[in-house]
Parts: structure tokens; sequence; C-alpha cells
């Protein structure tokens, strides 16, 4: 090894330890690491980009949508019939577009449909297989049909079924398999092509605690791969907060609010919910002297922001003068279910 | 034993060409249709026949043979056009609808009663390529099962003749293929559009031969009331029958019924039954229902 070949190795070994910092210090802040993952999103091409998309079978179904998606994980939120399956299909290219148009991966759907197609994985809400198969045959099945090899095709349907949970059931005929397997299913045959966009329609439907749990966790580890961008649509809220980063609200066909879960958090301010025992009213006016924002969404709790140069110990030390109790006392932010009454009530 | 990686990874290699797609449709409802045993010994039932015409042109041109079995040699018939089109076109086209009536509704039907159709389609593949995947499984085993053989069957005779026989007879070739494959497409496509619309593969069996039985019928009542050539038109036999009797030169004393139709409109029919038959299928096959 010579001299400048040892400097080299020194100086890159130098500017990798010099990196690390950097790195830890963004890992070690969430806010600072959402907010650069949120910058580098603006900065890419949209993952699905709708302008003025609007479907109608007879009576409009999607109205006038327009929004840029950019997150790794997007949720479809809205109640039953909102539009989410039909956004979803008309994404797929089985709706026909009444106007508008939509672009996913920048790939205009009307154009290329057939290229984006070859892009997407996409996991149905309904039952959906192919009788008298085993499951890894079907998966194959899918695999080629996405445009694999054979043998490459076969290699990953076996690789699918081990990584979804499923590996020793991976020769029994679908029709033997209880819901929660053949959702899981549902889900091989849709990332077994290694797609660069997946659709999920429903994927926690009738599943019990603990395959949930797997679902979503799957879910998770596909989405933090960086391989494939998720469109998830799901009228179940804990599922789109625990997976998702970008959601789309649907109304009656609209969009109600587009929003990044994690920019609308910070956005939101961070309260107190208090739960007291006694003078509720001398307690509450207190507080309002302190110069606290106060609601009380129910008895005994109370929502409070708190200003600047407000301590905690100023709360008891107002609970003891007024010879009341707290109970409970919690920080809390909006959550998605906030956000998502909020949009429903607003359209 | 295989250790499989149990971790998510995309894929970036190569993909195959669309043509390619449709073969993977074809070759697994291939490998579909012969896991059934009793389909297989159907299949292998089917090349007997092309096998004793294939013994028997040998026979008739062995005269020592012939002579020695006290066969009398005058009440030998011609092997020609209306010997092809007797001993082995209308055996044959028979043995083609038990084929496609065995085959052809167990095809579709499960797809879409199993909600595959969004599975497929969401792929890049087109409703036009899932239907030509599936088509191109009876045209191969019906071309296997038809004309093929019946090609070994005219070079035999050509080759003992001799004299030009093939050249003057090379006609039968083309009647041989064109009769085939209009019977096997538009019975297939009649199966497919039948069997689309109902979910039980035996009703679906039943309904495809329901329809034809009950167009032969319509048929013949249509004639008797207003004569001509409209009754035919929904008698898919009818039509069949003409096509062959035209395409084969066959003398007509040969036959024992034939329809009063023209070889024109029995390509009329033959096109409008395809077309129809497309039409539907390509309404019932998508990715979804539109509840209303």
């Amino acid at each position: 090894m010579t001299a400048d070949s040892i400097k080299e190795d020194v100086l890159s070994v130098a500017a990798s330890s010099e990196a690390q910092p950097l790195s830890r210090a963004a890992s070690g802040n969430n806010d600072d690491a959402s907010e650069t993952i949120a910058q580098l999103n603006q900065q890419r091409p949209p993952v699905i980009d709708l302008d003025g998309l609007s479907v109608s079978f007879g009576r409009p179904i999607l109205d006038n949508l327009t929004a840029q998606m950019r997150g790794n994980c997007i949720g479809l939120l809205g109640p039953n019939g909102a539009g989410k399956t039909t956004l979803l299909n008309t994404l797929l290219g089985f709706n026909r577009r009444t106007t508008g148009k939509a672009t996913i991966l920048g790939h205009d759907l009307s154009t290329e449909s057939q290229l984006v197609r070859g892009m997407v994985g996409y996991m149905p809400e309904r039952d959906s297989f192919i009788a008298g198969m085993s499951a890894v045959r079907f998966v194959r099945l899918m695999a080629e049909l996405s445009g694999l090899d054979s043998k490459v095709a076969l290699e990953r349907a076996h690789e699918v079924f081990f990584y979804v949970g499923l590996g020793e059931a991976r020769y029994r005929k679908i029709e033997s398999f209880s819901l929660g397997m053949k959702q899981l299913v549902k889900l091989a045959q849709a990332i077994v092509h290694g797609p660069r966009i997946l659709f999920l329609d429903e994927p926690t439907n009738g599943l019990d605690p603990p395959a949930r749990a797997r679902m979503l966790q799957l879910i998770r580890e596909i989405r933090d791969s960086g391989d494939t961008q998720i469109v998830v649509a799901s009228h179940l809220l804990q599922d789109i907060e625990s997976c998702c980063d970008e959601v789309l609200v649907l109304k009656d066909g609209k969009i109600a609010k587009y929003c990044n879960l994690a920019e609308e958090r910070r956005s939101n301010k961070q309260f107190l919910l208090i739960q007291i025992r006694g003078d509720e009213k001398g307690f509450v006016d207190g507080l309002r002297k302190l110069g606290c924002e106060v609601a009380l969404p129910n008895k005994r709790r109370i929502k409070a922001v708190i200003p600047e140069g407000v301590e905690i110990q100023h709360l008891y030390a107002l609970a003891e003068s007024l010879s009341v109790q707290i109970r409970n006392l919690d920080y809390k932010r909006d959550s998605l279910e906030d956000i998502f009454l909020r949009a429903m009530e607003d359209e | 034993m295989a250790i499989f990686v149990k971790a998510y990874r995309g894929y970036d290699g190569e993909l195959t060409k669309p043509l390619d797609r449709t073969l993977v449709i074809f070759r697994y409802a291939m490998a579909d249709v012969f896991e059934s045993r009793l389909f297989s010994a159907f299949f292998a039932l089917c090349f007997l026949l092309p096998v004793l015409l294939m013994c028997g042109i040998y026979l008739f041109h062995n005269i020592d043979l012939l002579v020695q079995m006290e066969v009398n040699l005058d009440e030998l018939t011609e092997i020609d056009g209306n010997f092809f089109l007797l001993s082995m076109q209308y055996p044959q086209n028979f043995m083609l609808f038990i084929m496609v009536m065995a085959i052809a509704p167990v095809m579709i039907s499960p797809d879409i009663r199993n909600n595959a159709m969004p599975l497929y389609l969401s792929r890049p593949i087109s409703k036009a390529s899932y239907i030509l995947g599936k088509l191109m499984v009876l045209l191969v085993l019906g071309s296997l099962i038809s004309w093929i053989p019946a090609l070994p069957l005219f070079a035999l005779q050509g080759y003992l003749e001799g004299n030009g026989w093939l050249v003057d007879n090379f006609y039968l070739i083309f009647a041989s293929i064109a009769t085939s494959l209009i019977w096997i497409v538009s019975l297939s496509l009649l199966a497919f559009a039948v069997s689309a619309y109902v979910k039980w593969k035996a009703v679906a069996r039943i309904a495809f031969f329901g329809i034809l039985f009950f167009g032969s019928v319509l048929g013949g009542v249509l004639t008797e009331i207003f004569g001509g050539w409209t009754g035919y038109m929904v008698n898919v036999y009818a039509g069949i029958e003409v096509l062959m009797r035209e395409l084969y030169n066959a003398d007509s004393n040969l036959l024992d019924w034939l329809a009063d139709m023209q070889v024109e409109y029995a390509l009329l029919q033959f096109f409008l039954l395809s077309g129809i038959s497309l039409a539907v299928l390509t309404r019932r096959i998508r990715a979804f229902q539109v509840v209303s």
C-alpha cells in the first residue's frame, strides 16, 4: 500500500466520521428530520398529480380534484362513499375521467396508461384471486403478467411469501386460506414485482388486531425501504395515522383536506390536558389569569394552551392555593381524528 | 433447502415484452386445461381418427392387400374433397365442439366469479390480450386435433396417388384450415361470452349448448315462417355447413341436410356472431362493477 493511498483512506475515514454526527443530529431531532424530508419531497416531482380530475357515472363521483401528492405514504381518508376507491380505480385506469388530468410519477394516465400500470402494484379491497391455484403459482402468474421473467417471478414469489409471513402455506390453494391469509396473499401479489407505487385499498379490512398490526408493520417496512411509494385508501384513521405522511381527505367526491401530517402536527399548538378534582371554575379562572387559553371539552378535563413564561409548577401552585387535586396532566397535540373531524365539519 | 430473503426489495431488472405477457396467460390456461385427466384422455382420443384414416389411405393404395382381403375394388370411392369432408372434417368438427364445450366455459367464468379481473387489468395487459391469451389455447388445441392432422393425410394421399393429385387438390389444405379455424373461433367466442355471465362451470356449459340448440330450433321456426335464409342466420351449424360445402367444393347430394343459404350470408353470420360475442365479452370483462 502506497503512502498516497493510506492518506486517501485516512481522509475518507475522517470525512465519514465528520458526516456521522450530522446524520445523528438529523435523526436525533424528529422535527428537523421530518422538515428535511418534507423539503426533499417538495423538490421531487409529485407521486400523484391531480389537475381538475372529475369522474362521473351518471352522477358526479369525483368532482374537480386538484392536488399534488408527494409523500412516501399517502393516505386517502373519507367516509364510506366519499370516492376513495373510485379515485384509486381512476388512477389505475379502470375508470374513464370525465374531465381533468392525472399523472403518476410524471406519466400522464391518458397517454401512458400501460407504462403506469407496469409501475403499479394494486391490492383490491374485495377478495380477488384465481381459483384452483396454489398461492405461490398465483403470485408467480401475477409477477409474470407484470413483466418479470418466469424464473425471476418464481424466485420472487417464494421470497414474498416468506416476507409476508405465509412461507409455510405457499403451496396451499388460496380457497383454503382464512380472511387474514387472503389479505396477505393480496399484498404479496401487489408487491411481488417490486412496483414503484403501491395502491392499497382498505388493507386491514376484516383483520383481527394481531393481523392488523402485522399488515401495518409490513406497510411501514415497504414505505421505509424507499423503493416503493404507497397510497392507502382507508376509513380507519388509526391505520392512516400509523403509516402515512400525507393525507387526502375526501368528502362527497371533493377534497375536504389535503395535508402533510408532520407539518400539520407541527403547526398545531401543543396543549395540556388537565384532569382535576375540586373547584373547577376557580381553577379555570386562575389559568386564565395566568394567560392560558382554556377550553373545557368535558367534565373535569381542561384543555389549556400555556403561554411562554408559565411553567408547570405555576399550575401546581395554583391548584394548591385552591385546594384542587391535579389527577392527570398530559401534553397533547391534535390527532388525525381532530383534523379529519374538522375537515368533515368545514365542508 | 432454499433460504429466502425476508425483506422487501424493489425490482429494477429487465421486463418482458407485451406479447410475452399474452403468452403467459396462454401458458397458464393451457396448463390448467391439462390438469383434468378426463380432458387429457379425450384429447388423446381425438388423434385416433386421423391415425385410422392414415391406415385407410395406405390400404386404399395397396391393391395387393385389398385383393387378399377380398375387397371389391369397384366399390371403393374416390379419395377427394368429399371423402375428406365426410370422413375427417365432419367428425373433427364434432370433436371440436366437445372440446370447446369442455374447456371454454371454464376459462373465464372462474376469473369473473373470483373477482380476478382487477388483478389482471391493473397490470400492463389489456382486455384484448387477456381474451387472446385464452382464445389461443382453444386455437392451438383445436388446430392440433383438426387441420394439423389433416395435413399429413393430404400429403400421404398425394404421395401415394401421384399424378399431381396434391396440386389438383391443393384447395383442400385451405378448406381444412379455414373451416376448422372458423368453427373454433365462432364456438370459442360464443362460449366465452356465455360463460362470462354465468357463475358456475356446469351451468355455463349447459347455457352454451342451450344457445346453440335454441338457435337451431329458432332458425327452423323462422325459416318456416318467413322462408329464405333469414332463419339460418341464428343457426350457427347452418353457417358452418354452408361454408364447408363451399370450401370443400362438395357435392350437395352427399350432405343429408343443407341450409338454403348463400356463402356471403354464412360469412356474415360468422362475423356477426364473433363481433357480438366479443362486444359482450369486452363489456363483461372489466376491473370493477359500477353500482348505480
